[in-house]
Formats: structure tokens, C-alpha cells, sequence
């Protein structure tokens, strides 16, 4: 397979606005696939993958393999450490990729290995390379696993430092959407059509000009400030009653925490999709009650008519949030790699011919041989340390049960208890949910 | 037949508490309330039916009570019915008086009702009452009964009670179930509201508010008419649930504690006043702090008046409430409330007691009975403007229709 093949691009014409969504890694390639065939307006499709099975199995315009001199196409097997070398091993490919593109949507599934590891790198360097990248990845499911929510959320830091804004479904909260007895494929379709909806919306409010017009410029305001933290979310409405349809709607989306997600808004990008007719009153009863719910955020309109939506209203929502400030999460063990990511920065080469001297040892031992592998030969004692230090991916299976133990998960804060109203049908009211305590909607404090 | 033909009942599924009340007609027209059946209510959430087997069971109970207090059998009831899909408008019909002489008579008077009658619902609601208000005659306001009266012109205001009609079928199929007909279907705000306000009030404007466990029920009257009823979901239940919350006490030990040192109002409290808990056995399991209690129920019940004293004000009703607010149901035992609603909707308030039936135990005074004993008096309305030629058979065939009276 060679590299070439896979990263022919053309070269982008500066002058339009260029858009550009990458899947990474497995579930990534899946979510490009669906959007592609869904369509998302004018944006272009390409994945991204250290499997070149999976890669070649995905249908869309372009695609890159990743790492294709560390792991021979073989994927990273749930290692994100593998993942990230994998892209940094492909630093070249991928900015052929990305050069000259204004708008980078990065879609991947958190937990994997190359989602993980080489999402965040993929957008550093789009960032590097002067684009806009918003990051719209899926959290894995909770019966795959403690140690795969671990390394999401660990993925997930990484890429909120790296990109302008990060959007995040947990599969979970679909899941419990979807009726009991569906099947796989009908969970994934559901999950990836709430992303496609999302990310078709805002492909389309900066492709399309609006009576009130919003643009890339004000999504990057909306995302910019708020340290990576933010929701994206569709919605259509029925054809009678539009506001109160979008209302109800919004009270249920699950990537908006049924509309909690509002009350901590920083800022509000409000994109209307409508019909030629609608009535000003009808904008005006969605943006009051947009207005009542999220109180304290700074709130940009845009309005597009468009004679398809007659009767109805189309609501892409883009949430910034007030995410917590950006500092390395305190996880010891995965603290290393980001050391090391850093000073790989520094000198590029050095380090990266270190990994990729070391790498195929370990990816191509058979299970019996890795005793033997146990000391490398020709290093001095300060090699040996280094390696240690920049390659955190390749410790041992001692070393990680280690990790296992000190890192500590972090509770949800804030889960508003619905009691004994948790299964009976919520009490709306100008799109507040009565059912929960008054003092906590009113944010009063008790001491 | 054991049933006199002037025994009626009015059968209450509340959220916490199913009610049958029993009343007699006497001879000479007046009410008297015979018999009370109650059981602890079940499968009801927020006014509505979840759990049809045992509130089927609880009816059972209540019924067999009331039917032994009474000493009848009980064949078919009132049904008070409520929940939050239930609404109330204003529907205005006209009529052009065509007679050479412009004088209206009754046939004008019947089209002009059949066209305030004809009314836009979504598809799966259905009129639960359509209450005739006052007529309009050229543009004159206020006129009782336009027959004899000369004009071109004749209008009519009908206040429109509906409701999603499945969802209104779920306890009528229930007492059905039981081999008990239901007379009628009867909005609780509007059962409240036949019990507590006298005809004086009803002219001088007041707004009835019943809060139960689950739902609370308003209802506005204006000169002598009903102007505007609903729901909100919200009652007893939630204020309970509140507590649990934020004082992170069991339910049941929440809804003790809202009984024992629950208030509407916060008043003067210190910030350091705890209340002990204590298990089973007497010995303290916890301090909860007064202050934040009161605090978290007094916002709760405020939310609950500020709400309603809301939909009067976008409907301009709240200027027209000279006789004030009537408190009941269960919730009006909050201390305090008086306070709070005086603050609220800067009106007198009364804790409302049934003042429209004579001679009642001083048991039935209580503001709990307050919506079956109203279900009873509607029943007995009904009976009163009923034809000659009226039979059973009619009104069970179709519960929801010919419900005409004047509230």
C-alpha cells in the first residue's frame, strides 16, 4: 500500500470559504461515511485511519493512512499513544490534506486508538495550518469499559486543548434513546444522524448567505472562548406550531442534557432555517425562550430563508460553554505523553526516528517473544530513560495496572434529581421543566 | 332498586387521596350530603392515571366506604377529572337576527350557541365544558337572556374546558370497569369552585385555586360567570420532592417534615435553627437546617402563585377579583399562605371551606373535600336543569357531550 495513493489532493482554491470534514480512526470513518452519503452541503469528506482495511472499506473522497512506516496499516490496536505516533508519523500526508482548508470538522470515536491519539495532533495541526477546527467525537459506550472511558476522557483533554471547540456525544445517551430492542446498526445510524444533523447545520450557516447573515467569523467567536467546551445540535420542526415544536424539541435533545446544557451558556449561535412566511412572532417566541433559558450568554441571530422549509424551522444551535480551564489533566500516567509530545515538538526528526527505531519490535512480536524483548539491546542507561519519558505509550502491563489505580474518575457534578417525577412526563412551562426543585432553577444557594 | 333517583356522587382520583362523597336531593331541591368514602390514592401521578389496577382497587375501597356511610348502592357517578393537558378558553359564536322586526327569539338564541359551539381543537382533544357566558347584542354587553330584545347582531361567549381525549377516557374506563356509569366527566377547578364561591362572589370576581398533590386547579369567575380555568402539574407532591432534594431526607420523611414545619412564607427564621431527625427508635440520624426548608418550600409554593397570578395577568383578569382568592385542597393547609398570596396577588385570601352546602359535618368542612363535594353539587345542577323526558341511557352513551349548564 503506498502512502501516495491515498493522499492525492488537489490544490484548494484560497478565494471560497473551504470546508473540510475528517473522519479519524475507526468510528470516525464510519461517521465521514454516513455524512458523505447524507451529504453536509459543501463541505468535503476525507478519513483518516492507521488501518488501511477499515481505511479502505470507507467511502469518501480522499483518505490517508496513517503511521503506514510504524504499523505497516495494521491500526494502532486501542493504543493511543500508537495513534498519536502514527499521525505524527504522517505529519506530511495530513497537511497535504488540510492545506488551504478554512474549516476543519474532525469526527472520531474517543476510547479507540488512532481516534484518540491522532485526533488531537490532526488538529493541532490544522490549527497550525490557520484553520478553524471544531471537533465533534462520540464517547464509547459504558459496557466497553472503564479503561476505554479512561482513555477517552484522557483523548478528549487532549483535543480540547488542541482544537476550538469540542462536541461531545456520549453513545451512551443514545443508547438509552433508542428502544430496547434495536439493533446495533440502528444505534449507530441514530447517533450518527444527531452528528450529521449538527454538522450539516453549520457546514450550511457559513456556506449560505442568511437575510440576517452569521459567519465564520462568528462561529469562531461563539468557540474560541470557551476552551474547547461546547454543544452543537439540529432541529426541525413540525410543519404546524413551530416554535412550541422546536421548544419541546429542544427540551428533549440529548446533546443538549435536554436543554440543561442552555443554563450554562457562555454564548449562542442561533442559525434559523425558514420558510419564506414565517412570521416574526414565530422567531420572536424561539428567541424568547432561547433568551429565558440561557440568561447570561451573548446570543448571535442568523436568519437564512430558504423556500425548501416552507412552514417549517430549521434550529442549528452552537453552545459555547464555560469550560474549565485548560490545564493537563492530573493523570499521572498519561501526563508522560504529553511531555513528550512536547519536546517532539521542539525536534521533530530526532524524536520520531527514536519511536519508529523502537516501534516495530513491539508491534510485530509474536505473544511468546516479548520476554525477550524485555531488555533492548545497545542502549545506554540515559537512552533507556529517555525513551521511558517520551514513549509513554509502550510501558509494560505492570506499569498500566499501576495507572489504573491512581487515576481517579471524576463524578458528574450537578445531576438535577427529577425524584419521584424522574419517569412521569416533565412539567413544561415557557421551556422550564417544573419538575425540578425551584430553588435549584432559580439558583439559589443553601448553606 | 335499592338507588333513590336522587342520591348523587362525586368521585374524586386525586393524587394522593380518592374521594367519593355521596349527596341526597330533598324534596324541595336542597342538597345534603349523606355519605364519604376515601382511600389513599395509588397509581395517580400529577392528577392522571399510571397504574390502573390499584387505582381500581382504591375506588373499590372508597366506594364500599361511601356506600356503607350512605346506606345506598352506588350505581353511577361524577367524575372529576383533571392533569395538565386541560385547558380553558373563550370562544365568542354570532348570529345575525333576520326576523323583520329585529326581535331575537329562542330558535336566534340556540344558533347563536350551536355557532359559539363551533370551535377549533387539535384533533385528539375533546370539550370536557362549554359554559354559556353572557350575550352581546349590537355591541351591549352583559345581557342575561337576549330573548324579546331588539338588535342585528347577536353574540354569545362560550368558555371552552378541553382535554386530550385519551387521556380523559383512562379514568372513565376505569370506573366503567367497575359496573359504575359515569354521569359526567367534571373538571376539578370547576367542582372546587361550585363549592366554595357563592353567588355574591361569583358576581364580584374571584379566583379559586385548589392545590392538590399532583396538580393545582384555577378556576376565575367575573360576573357571576366563568372567565378562564387550568392546570398546572405542579402541587403537594413536588414541594415534598423539593425537600428530599435539597434536604436529601426520604420522600416520607419529607412529606413529614413539609406537615410538621413546612410555611409558605420564610418569615423571620435564624440561619443556625435546625430540626433533629430522628429513626424509629427515637434516636437522632440527622440536623437539617429550618431556614434552608422553609427557604426551599417557600420558593416552590411562591413559583406555584406567581405562575398562575401570570396567566391571569396576560389575560387581564387579575384587576377583576374584588371578592379575592379561595384557597383549597390539600395544599391550603400550608401555614403561611394567606401571607403569601396576599403578597402575590395583592388580594384578600381565604382558605376556602364549603360555604354552598347547607348543613355539613364539620369533618366534610375541611379544604381537602372541597372538589368532591363541588362534584356532587354539579351533579346536583345537572339533575336540576334535566328534561322531563331525560334518561340514563343518554349521557352514558356519550360522556363528553351535552354538558351545558351554567357554572
Amino acid at each position: 500500500m503506498n502512502d501516495s495513493s491515498f493522499t492525492g489532493l488537489s490544490a484548494l482554491a484560497p478565494r471560497t470559504l473551504k470546508q473540510l470534514v475528517i473522519g479519524v480512526g475507526g468510528a470516525g470513518g464510519n461517521l465521514a461515511a454516513y455524512l458523505q452519503r447524507a451529504g453536509v452541503g459543501e463541505a468535503r469528506v476525507i478519513a483518516a485511519n492507521t488501518d488501511a482495511q477499515a481505511l479502505a472499506t470507507v467511502d469518501v473522497c480522499d483518505r490517508v493512512l496513517l503511521g503506514d512506516a510504524l504499523m505497516r496499516g495494521m491500526g494502532a490496536g486501542g493504543d493511543p499513544e500508537r495513534g498519536r505516533l502514527a499521525a505524527e508519523n504522517s505529519l506530511d500526508a495530513l497537511r497535504a490534506a488540510l492545506a488551504g482548508v478554512d474549516l476543519i470538522y474532525i469526527v472520531a470515536g474517543m476510547g479507540g486508538g488512532t481516534g484518540t491519539g491522532a485526533a488531537p495532533v490532526i488538529a493541532r495541526l490544522g490549527r497550525e495550518l490557520g484553520a478553524l477546527v471544531l471537533a465533534v467525537v462520540t464517547l464509547p459506550f459504558d459496557f466497553e469499559g472503564g479503561r476505554r472511558r479512561e482513555l477517552a476522557t484522557h483523548g478528549l483533554h487532549e483535543l480540547r486543548r488542541e482544537s476550538d471547540g469540542v462536541i461531545v456525544v456520549p453513545n451512551q445517551k443514545i443508547m438509552a434513546l433508542v428502544p430496547d430492542h434495536s439493533s446495533l446498526p440502528e444505534c449507530f445510524e441514530l447517533i450518527h444522524d444527531y452528528l450529521h444533523q449538527g454538522v450539516r447545520g453549520i457546514v450550511r450557516l457559513i456556506s449560505e448567505p442568511g437575510m440576517i447573515n452569521v459567519d465564520f467569523s462568528d462561529l469562531g467567536a461563539v468557540l474560541r472562548g470557551s476552551n474547547g467546551a461546547s454543544a452543537l445540535a439540529h432541529l426541525e420542526s413540525a410543519a404546524n406550531g413551530p416554535a412550541d415544536d422546536l421548544m419541546e424539541q429542544l427540551q428533549q435533545h440529548p446533546l443538549l442534557d435536554e436543554g440543561q446544557v442552555l443554563t450554562g451558556a457562555r454564548s449562542l449561535l442561533v442559525s434559523l432555517n425558514c420558510g419564506p412566511e414565517v412570521s416574526m412572532q414565530e422567531i420572536n417566541r424561539i428567541m424568547a425562550a432561547l433568551q429565558a433559558k440561557a440568561p447570561t450568554a451573548l446570543i448571535n441571530l442568523g436568519v437564512a430563508v430558504n423556500a425548501e422549509m416552507a412552514g417549517r424551522i430549521g434550529l442549528t444551535l452552537v453552545v459555547g460553554l464555560d469550560g474549565e480551564p485548560l490545564e493537563t489533566p492530573e493523570l499521572p500516567p498519561l501526563e508522560s505523553p504529553a511531555r513528550g509530545r512536547r519536546k517532539a515538538r521542539r525536534d521533530d526528526a530526532p524524536a520520531l526516528e527514536l519511536d519508529t527505531e523502537f516501534l516495530p519490535n513491539t508491534n510485530r512480536t509474536e505473544p511468546g517473544r516479548q520476554r525477550f524483548l524485555a531488555q533492548p539491546p545497545a542502549l545506554s542507561n540515559q537512552q533507556a530513560m529517555d525513551m521511558m519519558l517520551t514513549a509513554g505509550g509502550r510501558r509494560g502491563y505492570k506499569d498500566r495496572r499501576q495507572v489504573r489505580k491512581v487515576v481517579q474518575g471524576t463524578l458528574p457534578l450537578e445531576i438535577v434529581s427529577k425524584g419521584r417525577f424522574e419517569k412521569s412526563e416533565p412539567t413544561l412551562h415557557h421551556g422550564e421543566n417544573l419538575d425540578e426543585p425551584t430553588y435549584i432553577r432559580r439558583g439559589t444557594v443553601l448553606n | 332498586m335499592f338507588r333513590s333517583s336522587n342520591t348523587i356522587v362525586g368521585l374524586e382520583i386525586g393524587t394522593s387521596k380518592i374521594c367519593a362523597i355521596v349527596g341526597e336531593m330533598s324534596a324541595e331541591g336542597a342538597l345534603n350530603i349523606i355519605g364519604i368514602g376515601q382511600a389513599r390514592s395509588r397509581g395517580v401521578r400529577k392528577g392522571e392515571i399510571t397504574d390502573p389496577q390499584s387505582v381500581e382497587e382504591d375506588i373499590r375501597h372508597a366506594i364500599a366506604e361511601a356506600e356503607q356511610t350512605a346506606d345506598v348502592e352506588i350505581r353511577s357517578v361524577y367524575l372529576g377529572v383533571t392533569g395538565s393537558h386541560i385547558r380553558g378558553f373563550v370562544n365568542r359564536g354570532f348570529h345575525p337576527v333576520v326576523a323583520d322586526d329585529r326581535e331575537v327569539n329562542a330558535e336566534d338564541v340556540e344558533c347563536v350557541v350551536k355557532n359559539a359551539k363551533a370551535i377549533n381543537l387539535p384533533a385528539e382533544n375533546t370539550v370536557i365544558h362549554s359554559i354559556r357566558q353572557h350575550f352581546v347584542l349590537d355591541g351591549q354587553d352583559g345581557i342575561q337572556n337576549p330573548v324579546h330584545m331588539v338588535g342585528a347582531r347577536l353574540e354569545v361567549d362560550l368558555h371552552v374546558i378541553h382535554g386530550n381525549f385519551n387521556r380523559l377516557q383512562n379514568p372513565i374506563r376505569v370506573v366503567k370497569g367497575m359496573q359504575i356509569e359515569v354521569e359526567s366527566i367534571v373538571f376539578n377547578g370547576l367542582g372546587s369552585a361550585l363549592s366554595l364561591l357563592t353567588t355574591e362572589q361569583k358576581e364580584l370576581g374571584a379566583l379559586v385555586i385548589d392545590i392538590g398533590a399532583g396538580t393545582t386547579e384555577y378556576a376565575v369567575y367575573t360576573d357571576g360567570v366563568i372567565k378562564h380555568a387550568g392546570v398546572l402539574a405542579v402541587g403537594g407532591d413536588h414541594v415534598t420532592n423539593d425537600l428530599a432534594y435539597g434536604l436529601k431526607v426520604s420522600q416520607s420523611r419529607a412529606e413529614a417534615l413539609k406537615k410538621e414545619h413546612g410555611a409558605a412564607v420564610v418569615g423571620d427564621v435564624r440561619e443556625d435553627e435546625t430540626i433533629q431527625l430522628t429513626s424509629d427508635h427515637g434516636l437522632p440520624v440527622k440536623t437539617v437546617s429550618r431556614a434552608n426548608l422553609l427557604r426551599i418550600m417557600a420558593m416552590r409554593v411562591e413559583e406555584i402563585f406567581e405562575l398562575i397570578a401570570e396567566d391571569l395577568d396576560t389575560k387581564g383578569l387579575l384587576n377583576y377579583l374584588r371578592a379575592g382568592v379561595f384557597v383549597a385542597g390539600g395544599g391550603s393547609n400550608i401555614r403561611g399562605l394567606r401571607e403569601l398570596g396576599e403578597r402575590v396577588f395583592h388580594l384578600p385570601v381565604t382558605i376556602g371551606r364549603t360555604c354552598t352546602v347547607a348543613g355539613l359535618p364539620s369533618q366534610l368542612q375541611q379544604p381537602e373535600f372541597v372538589t368532591a363535594i363541588g362534584l356532587v353539587k354539579f351533579g346536583s345542577l345537572q339533575q336540576r336543569v334535566r328534561p322531563p323526558g331525560w334518561s340514563l341511557g343518554k349521557l352514558i352513551k356519550n360522556p363528553f357531550g351535552g354538558i351545558f349548564s351554567r357554572g
